[in-house]
């Protein structure tokens, strides 16, 4: 009586296996084969499926905004070691730390600013759709994460600061 | 009518007495009818027998072990498996292009 479940239980393993063995198979063997991107664009080329023309064109103001991108950072960067630096000095005072966390805050609000900026320029040389999409995906990529920690730090959120 | 015609009459009529003969009706059984009838209603009258749910199973895992029904089987399994592979092998290149864009056009955003 027992043996017919003992086969289908074996044959459901040995599909299993099949099944599973096969993914990890061809997932090893494109890790190994499959190029890692070494182009800045390749996931616009591949998501937004772009052709030469558009990709050319979405390459010049990808370039032309990359030492403005530099800049913020390297100006953000500095802000934050002053930061960092009067935080650890023993005659800190509240009101000029508060006022280097401002100067922090301001040019990361000049750089993403700019940032959005360059996204919607950037959508308007793809195709409307595309476009739409890309600048929606993009505000949800880099203004989303920062929305995420605020929702769960809002008095509204059921556990504040993430405290217990 | 001629006497030939006669005589061909007479020979159509004793052919068709020898074929009768030649051919003869065998008789029914007794009682062949009320026979006939009790084996009806006997057929009518058995229960309706299901196959148990685990002869159901015995029957198919019997046909599903057949070598060309179980290889076959195997074959579609791994194949199903290799595309799956395939298809999470792209998203994670894409996965990784999207994450090397961003890390260039917004790298505070990430930090």
């Amino acid at each position: 009586m027992r043996r017919p479940l003992l086969i289908l239980v074996v044959m459901l393993l040995a599909g299993a296996a099949a099944f599973f063995g096969g993914q990890r198979l061809v997932a090893y063997w494109c890790a190994k084969h499959m190029a890692r991107p070494t182009d800045d664009l390749a996931w616009l080329r591949l998501e937004f499926r772009l052709n030469d023309a558009e990709l050319a064109r979405v390459r010049q103001l990808h370039e032309g905004y990359l030492p403005k991108c530099r800049e913020f950072c390297e100006r953000i960067d500095t802000r934050k070691r002053e930061l960092q630096a009067l935080l650890v000095s023993p005659t800190n005072a509240p009101a000029t730390v508060e006022q280097k966390l401002i100067e922090v805050g301001t040019v990361r609000a000049q750089c993403q600013a700019a940032m959005l900026q360059h996204f919607r320029e950037i959508s308007q040389v793809m195709p409307p759709e595309q476009g739409r999409r890309y600048l929606v995906e993009m505000q949800r990529l880099t203004l989303g994460f920062h929305e995420q920690i605020e929702r769960t730090m809002s008095p509204a959120a059921t556990d504040p600061h993430g405290h217990r | 009518m001629t006497m030939k015609d006669d005589r061909q009459e007479m020979d159509i009529e004793r052919l068709r007495a020898l074929l009768l003969e030649a051919r003869p009706v065998a008789p029914l059984p007794p009682r062949f009818q009320e026979s006939v009838w009790r084996r009806i209603e006997k057929e009518d009258a058995a229960p309706n027998t299901k196959p148990a749910p685990l002869s159901r199973l015995h029957r198919w895992t019997e046909r599903l072990l057949l070598p060309h029904f179980a290889l076959a089987g195997l074959a579609l399994l791994l194949v199903a498996g290799g595309l799956t592979g395939l298809v999470s092998s792209a998203d994670m290149v894409k996965q990784q292009a999207q994450e090397r864009y961003l890390s260039a056009v917004a790298p505070n955003i990430l930090h």
